[in-house]
């Protein structure tokens, strides 16, 4: 079994599945790919992992979100 | 993620808590508003918010109840979302499990992937911490989120279609679970598992009753203990 850290690799996992249908297909959207959402995404991942600081992931992931839907609307 | 050095523990869960309300805000309030706009009284909005405490699980469960689904399975797909919650307590009990029944029944509650992230960073880091130290913490952690979550789903349900849909709700989901995934995928097991786990969940997404999580979520576990055994065994 996994030995190095247990417990996260449950939230890792449910977290990806969870979200991976609402990345690519937001309903929002009407399950369009919506460049926007998919830019924020990637953003609040490359953020999360360099930084391994959730509230820097988070908040790029908005800012880039919010500069997307009113930059392109 | 980072945690602050406060000096009560309560103090401190509050305090690393305060990031996760903006997005348990607008998680809440979508909420609302979908089930509101889905024919649901205010008082059936408000009673599961405050019963069930789990966004994801809430969504899958009100979905199924809008495509006339039978009781049954509308519980058990909401089961199969929340299934994770098992593991977390399993993680938890080394950490709380000395605790009296009530207030492990409170936690349990309480428990939503917030409050466990940040419990089990703490924990870990600290290990020297008392048993009524981690449950202060664990309990900081949702004094705010716990009314925030209530507060905007009652908002969402009276506010319904008057929140513009500019302010994208609906991604407050994907950027919290990313924002706190991806600081924690630290080895090749993990990261094996997290891909194996998105590309099934897509390919399976047609599936009723979240069955493509189930199995998309057991074909990673499995991925991810057999790249460490390999990584292991490469090492040794």
């Amino acid at each position: 079994m996994i030995t190095q850290t247990p417990q996260q690799i449950w939230l890792i996992i449910a977290g990806m599945a969870i979200v991976a249908p609402l990345v690519l297909w937001p309903e929002a959207t009407g399950g369009q790919p919506d460049p926007a959402r998919l830019s924020a995404a990637l953003v609040t991942i490359i953020l999360g992992s360099l930084t391994r600081n959730t509230l820097i992931a988070i908040f790029g992931g908005g800012v880039t979100l919010f500069g997307l839907l009113y930059l392109i609307g | 993620m980072s945690l602050s050095k406060s000096k009560t523990p309560v103090r401190a869960g509050i305090r690393d808590a305060l990031p996760f309300i903006l997005v348990v805000a607008p998680f809440g309030m979508l909420f609302g508003v979908v089930g509101s706009e889905a024919g649901l009284k205010l008082v059936e909005v408000m009673g599961m918010s405050v019963l069930v405490v789990a966004g994801a699980s809430q969504f899958a469960a009100l979905q199924q109840m809008l495509a006339d689904t039978p009781t049954l399975m509308v519980i058990l797909t909401a089961l199969t979302v929340n299934l994770r919650m098992a593991m977390y307590s399993a993680s938890l009990t080394p950490h709380l499990g000395e605790a009296p029944l009530w207030k492990r029944a409170f936690a349990a509650y309480l428990m939503v992937d917030q409050s466990y992230v940040m419990a089990i960073t703490k924990f870990e880091t600290e290990p020297e911490m008392t048993l009524s130290d981690k449950l202060r913490y664990y309990f900081g952690t949702m004094i705010l989120i716990t009314p925030v979550w209530y507060a905007a789903t009652l908002a969402g349900a009276l506010l319904g279609k008057a929140i513009p849909p500019e302010l994208a709700l609906d991604f407050a989901v994907p950027i919290t679970f990313l924002a706190m995934v991806a600081p924690m995928v630290k080895s090749l097991a993990h990261l094996a598992a997290a891909l194996v786990s998105v590309t099934l969940a897509l390919a399976l997404a047609g599936l009723p009753y979240a069955l493509g999580l189930l199995v998309a979520a057991i074909a990673a576990m499995i991925t991810g203990a057999l790249v460490e055994t390999a990584m292991a065994r490469g090492q040794a």
